[in-house]
């Protein structure tokens, strides 16, 4: 099953899932019935207007104002088309609704306007990875409002939302190329940054290849606390040390991906642009004002509670409720990571 | 002020006689029969909802306290239906007495219903707030196990259903006594002599038919006290 | 009847009558407090006209917007954030849906043409029909009041949660005015369709019987079904959406066991007929609109008329369609497939058959025919991939996308070609005055061309998985998009090339014949413009279809009856 029109005029995005075929090929079923009902009508009706433009003294010729036989047959046989339409949409969409037993289980997290997926081993990624042909189911769930999940390369989509868990599955059966990736998108619309809250999908070609950037993932929470406590000392010494270690970067680097990856930069800038929540830039050791509390000097424990528990203390000119907690959702050593990059983003550089 | 608008305007050139009298009769009937249609459709779709929302709840269900002034509120109003009957036969059989009677007394009852209904609505106040407060901890209690920010405050669903419905109805009362107080005012100066009065009478089915949808109601409300 | 001479009466000679509706009397309450339904009509028309000049200044400042992809490929956003972006297309979709589509057809035009069509002397409640108009006018002040508070970026659709908890700033925000706001406009669709229903039941002259109507009555009196039946869902939708802003009850609330899907539901149960309500009115000028152009009798005037009836029905049973990837369950899922499905059916009938009333016609390219045949093609597309749509698994890939925006700007700013048709049409009528035929064509060429620029390329955006209601997108679709934007600013100089003709034929337009097209119905048989009570006596009921003792008469510059006087058969 593929799409021949779809595929030869490249309507559809790679087919890189087992629904793909399947979607592509209704697709095409559907879009010749159109073409070949939109060529008669609109051919017939070209036809006549030339044919039956008004000339003078030329008069409309009196047919017949209605034929039950003509009536009836273009009553019928669209309703047959349409019957073998609605079977194809049915049938495809019992395989997509349908979940596998046994499948690769994978949480998905949306939250405005971030995507986070939870693996088996505990690990939270902004990133969506999985083997190829390996049957992966999606549980999904939202902090805030509604979101939607697509992969149009998967033709896979599902709504995401507060308080219900929904599913989806599929199985990919093309490896993103290397450095390559699919895009994820929100297709609910879900407020400012919607159309950012964009993630990548990579499709390991093997298991193997999959479980190892799994392992890799997250490589501050491999270091035993131990070799951690050393890390923080001396980054750069620690690192040199241990380059089996992929992935792991000073903690203010660190900390700026967290800052990319995590949904921060949405509303925080590190440019001294005001967004949603107040800049980054120069943030560090300066005085803040609240509507609900004494004011503070951002320092360590000031960040640690606003990411963790961000309405007890409102910030003076910002909405007192925008920002979602992140308690269990990001680590302490995450946490040290980001405050370490608010350090290093002092006001008064170039970048001002 | 529905009601009022649906006495049609003359639009057939203003000749009177009985056919004339009876065409916009039926002109008046139809509009009422689509009107009445329509907001048989809103409440349908309140009373939809509030099935929804009691199925979902389940046991997080707050028992809603009925008021007993509530049984007052319902007796004034069948009585206001059985005096709007009055009213409407004093209207057909043209017996001027009956018809300023009947209304002056289906237009108080309505008002002393719509007085009971808010001194209800202020006598649940105090379990309102009650009610309140145990839901604002559950959605808490919810958010804290879901590990986000709980709601800033939230209102017990009975309790919404309730005022959702009640207040509804009381609104369309509302537009009922208003179109009262104008056939009841038109009667006093001398209008409907002579005539079969068919405004009157379709203020009264109006008035049936908020009677019926109070009955409907307070089912619901019965049931959504347990 | 006594009168049966129209065509040697007055009305038919060239200069208005000196006594018509708009002369009738002066001055600002004739026309604030008329209960005329032809001042009604026209005081709808230009406001609602007003409205889609508006609405379309958003689209058009929200096309602009997406010339440029997004800041971090490399593009930069020049004209406004994403926040300002979000509020237009929020205010383009509820401006042109709530406020100018739904009461568009219906309440402007058919307000000034139902009661002439049928051969009565106005509709069935004068007085409800200028509350209507009030309402509409109360009801677009409130959601334009919504700019003071910061503007509302829900999306049209006000999904909650983020409708109830974030959209906008505070706790009221710009969305409490709009929803409020469209709250008060479904009452004035209510007491429209009202009005239509017992009109056209109740004030049908001796001999108009019901197969006897002009299509568009039947296509309004479906539509003034949907209108009283499924306005007031829309009603208490917006009631428990203000209820839960403002006061957190919780019906869509999960945290408090609420169900955001069931807004869906009780949004789309009122929002998805409303789609039949913005088009059940157009297809009903189509069928006038085709007929008359093509001097020939309309085919298959029964399941037209029937058409209608059935879309209207079958469509309070599609709202799931739009919740194919909302987490309903599969079976509801299933069973609304199925239906949608069904309804392709009828409005592919109605295709069929203007397509047949064309064939051996004699076919005159006036600006409402070019409306008009470009609709077909419009409503051509727009129908056929609304069952790319219908499609579960298929749906899957598209919804949310581009290709279900163009899908429905196919079908719903399909009518808007309609009603532009409709307002070339009944201009003579309305004004008395004709306007320049060949600038109107050029201007509907010009919208047509536009609107398949702007529009098509948006199929093939959404097909590739470009989202909808995105403000910033990858760079290989910006190519799309600028296509897109120059169509829309094709359309933009097609209106307003069309206010041109239209403002330059109320100041020196030739003064219009009774009947410049050659039109069958009732409404030409009276004078342009009609006089303030439209006919001294019912008109005699011919079939509205039979063109056959029309004549074109130079000294008119309209078209007369011949052989009326001997009475066709049709006539009680």
């Amino acid at each position: 099953m593929t799409g021949i029109l779809a595929d030869s005029l490249g309507l559809m995005p790679p087919k890189a899932s087992t629904f793909a075929p399947a979607v592509d090929f209704w697709f095409d079923f559907t879009l010749w019935v159109s073409i070949f009902f939109f060529v008669l009508i609109i051919g017939l009706m070209m036809i006549f207007m030339v044919m039956y433009r008004r000339r003078p003294g030329v008069r409309a010729i009196v047919t017949p104002t209605h034929s039950t036989v003509l009536e009836l047959s273009w009553t019928i046989i669209p309703t047959i088309l349409v019957v073998l339409m609605f079977w194809g949409g049915f049938k495809t969409y019992m395989d997509q609704r349908v979940m596998p037993s046994g499948a690769y289980e994978i949480g998905v997290n949306a939250k405005q306007w971030a995507w986070e997926f939870t693996y088996p081993n505990g690990i939270r990624h902004p990133e969506l990875h999985v083997p190829k042909d390996v049957p992966v189911v999606l549980t999904m769930f939202s902090d805030d409002v509604l979101h939607s999940f697509f992969i149009p390369a998967f033709r896979v989509k599902m709504d995401v939302m507060r308080g219900r868990y929904t599913k989806l599955w599929f199985q990919a059966t093309l490896a993103s190329p290397p450095g390559g990736y699919y895009p994820v998108l929100c297709t609910e619309y879900c407020g400012t940054s919607h159309s950012t809250m964009v993630t990548k999908c990579v499709v390991h070609e093997t298991r193997a290849e999959f479980d190892q950037w799994l392992r890799d993932a997250d490589p501050l929470k491999k270091l035993t606390p131990e070799q951690y406590d050393e890390y923080v000392r001396d980054p750069a010494a620690f690192i040199a040390a241990h380059p089996d270690i992929q992935g792991l970067q000073s903690p203010a680097d660190m900390g700026r991906k967290l800052w990319d990856t995590k949904g921060c930069k949405q509303c925080h800038s590190i440019d001294g642009k005001v967004g949603t929540g107040p800049s980054w830039l120069g943030i560090w050791g300066a005085q803040h004002e609240f509507s609900n509390a004494p004011p503070a000097v951002v320092e360590e424990n000031y960040v640690r509670e606003s990411i963790e528990n961000p309405r007890a203390k409102a910030l003076k000119g910002y909405a007192a409720n925008a920002m979602p907690t992140y308690q269990g959702r990001i680590t302490d050593r995450e946490i040290d990571s980001i405050i370490a990059f608010i350090k290093t983003l002092k006001s008064g550089s170039e970048t001002k | 002020m529905m009601p009022i608008s649906l006495v049609p305007t003359d639009p057939g050139g203003g000749s009177g006689g009985d056919a004339e009298q009876a065409r916009r009769g039926s002109i008046g009937a139809l509009g009422m029969v689509l009107l009445l249609a329509s907001l048989s459709v809103l409440f349908a779709s309140g009373i939809s909802l509030f099935f929804l929302v009691r199925l979902a709840d389940g046991d997080a269900w707050d028992p809603l306290p009925l008021p007993p002034s509530i049984w007052i509120a319902t007796l004034l109003l069948l009585f206001s239906s059985a005096t709007g009957l009055l009213a409407a036969s004093g209207a057909k059989r043209e017996n001027r007495a009956l018809l300023i009677v009947g209304l002056l007394l289906t237009t108080i009852l309505g008002a002393a219903f719509l007085g009971i209904q808010w001194r209800n609505w202020q006598e649940l106040l105090p379990h309102f707030r009650q009610a309140e407060q145990r839901a604002t901890e559950r959605a808490a209690a919810t958010a804290a196990e879901m590990g986000v920010q709980p709601p800033l405050r939230s209102i017990p669903r009975s309790f919404g259903v309730f005022y959702m419905l009640t207040a509804l109805h009381a609104a369309h009362v509302i537009a009922g006594v208003v179109p009262l107080l104008w056939v009841t005012g038109r009667a006093l100066m001398g209008a409907y002599r002579g005539t079969k009065g068919d405004g009157v009478r379709r203020v009264i089915v109006y008035w049936h038919f908020l009677d019926v949808m109070w009955l409907i109601l307070l089912g619901l409300l019965a049931i959504g006290a347990t | 009847m006594s009168s049966l001479n129209p065509a040697a009466a007055g009305p038919l000679v060239g200069a208005p009558a000196a006594d018509n509706y708009l002369t009738h009397s002066r001055g600002f309450w004739s026309w604030a407090a008329t209960l005329d339904h032809k001042r009604i009509g026209v005081m709808y028309l230009a406001g609602i006209f007003t409205m889609f000049l508006v609405g379309g200044l958003f689209a058009v400042l929200l096309r602009s917007v997406l010339l440029t992809p997004d800041a971090a490929a490399g593009g930069v956003k020049t004209i406004v954030d994403a926040n300002m972006y979000n509020r237009f297309f929020t205010l383009h979709g509820a401006v042109m849906v709530f406020i100018v589509i739904i009461p568009g057809i219906p309440a402007a035009l058919g307000n000034f043409v139902l009661p002439l069509m049928l051969g009565a002397k106005d509709v069935a409640f004068p007085r409800l029909n200028l509350c209507s108009f009030y309402l509409w006018l109360i009801g677009t002040a409130m959601a334009l009041a919504s700019l003071y508070w910061g503007g509302v970026d829900t999306g049209w659709t006000f999904y909650t949660p983020y409708s109830t908890k974030v959209g906008s700033s505070g706790a009221f925000g710009g969305v409490v005015p709009v929803v409020a706001g469209a709250f008060v406009l479904g009452f004035s669709s209510i007491f429209t369709g009202l009005n239509f229903i017992v009109t056209i039941h109740k004030l049908r002259p001796p001999g108009m019987t019901w197969f006897r109507m002009p299509l568009f009555l039947w296509g309004t009196y479906a539509t003034a079904v949907i209108q009283v039946l499924a306005t007031p869902v829309l009603g208490i939708t917006l009631l428990l959406l203000l209820a839960e802003r403002l006061l957190g009850i919780g019906f869509f609330d999960s945290e408090l066991g609420g169900d955001p899907v069931l807004f869906q539901h009780f949004f789309w149960f009122y929002s998805h007929p409303a789609v039949y309500i913005m088009i059940l009115p157009a297809m009903g000028v189509m069928s006038e609109l085709i007929s008359v152009f093509s001097h020939k009798h309309i085919f298959g005037y029964k399941f037209i008329a029937f058409s209608s009836v059935a879309i209207a029905i079958l469509g309070f049973l599609v709202w799931g369609h739009h919740m194919f990837t909302s987490g309903q369950s599969e079976l509801l899922g299933v069973i609304f497939s199925a239906i949608t499905f069904s309804i392709a059916i009828p409005s592919a009938v109605k295709m069929f058959n203007w397509l047949t009333t064309l064939y051996k016609g004699s076919i005159d390219f006036k600006a409402p025919m070019c409306y008009a045949l470009s609709f077909m093609w419009i409503f051509g597309i727009g129908g056929l991939t609304g069952l790319f749509l219908g499609m579960m698994g298929l749906d899957q890939h598209l919804h949310d996308t581009y290709f279900v925006v163009a899908h429905f700007h196919y079908v719903m700013a399909g009518t808007i070609f309609v009603f532009f048709g409709a307002i070339h049409y009944w201009w003579p009528k309305m004004t008395g005055r004709m306007y320049d035929e060949g600038a109107a064509v050029l201007a509907s060429l010009l919208m047509f061309i536009g609107f398949n620029m702007t529009f098509f390329i948006q199929f093939l955006m959404g097909t590739r998985g470009m989202p909808r209601r995105y403000y910033a997108y990858r760079p290989e679709f910006q190519f799309h998009h600028i296509v897109s934007t120059m169509g829309s600013y094709v359309m933009l100089a097609a209106v307003l090339l069309l206010i041109y003709v239209l403002i330059k034929s109320l100041r020196s337009g030739r003064p219009a014949p009774a009947n410049p097209w050659g039109a069958g119905s009732m409404e030409w048989q009276c004078a342009s413009p009609p006089p303030h009570d439209n006919f001294k006596t019912p008109p005699p009921v011919v079939d509205a279809y039979d063109y056959e003792s029309l004549e074109w008469d130079e000294r008119v510059g309209g078209y007369v009856h011949r052989g009326r006087r001997g009475g066709p058969a049709a006539t009680h």
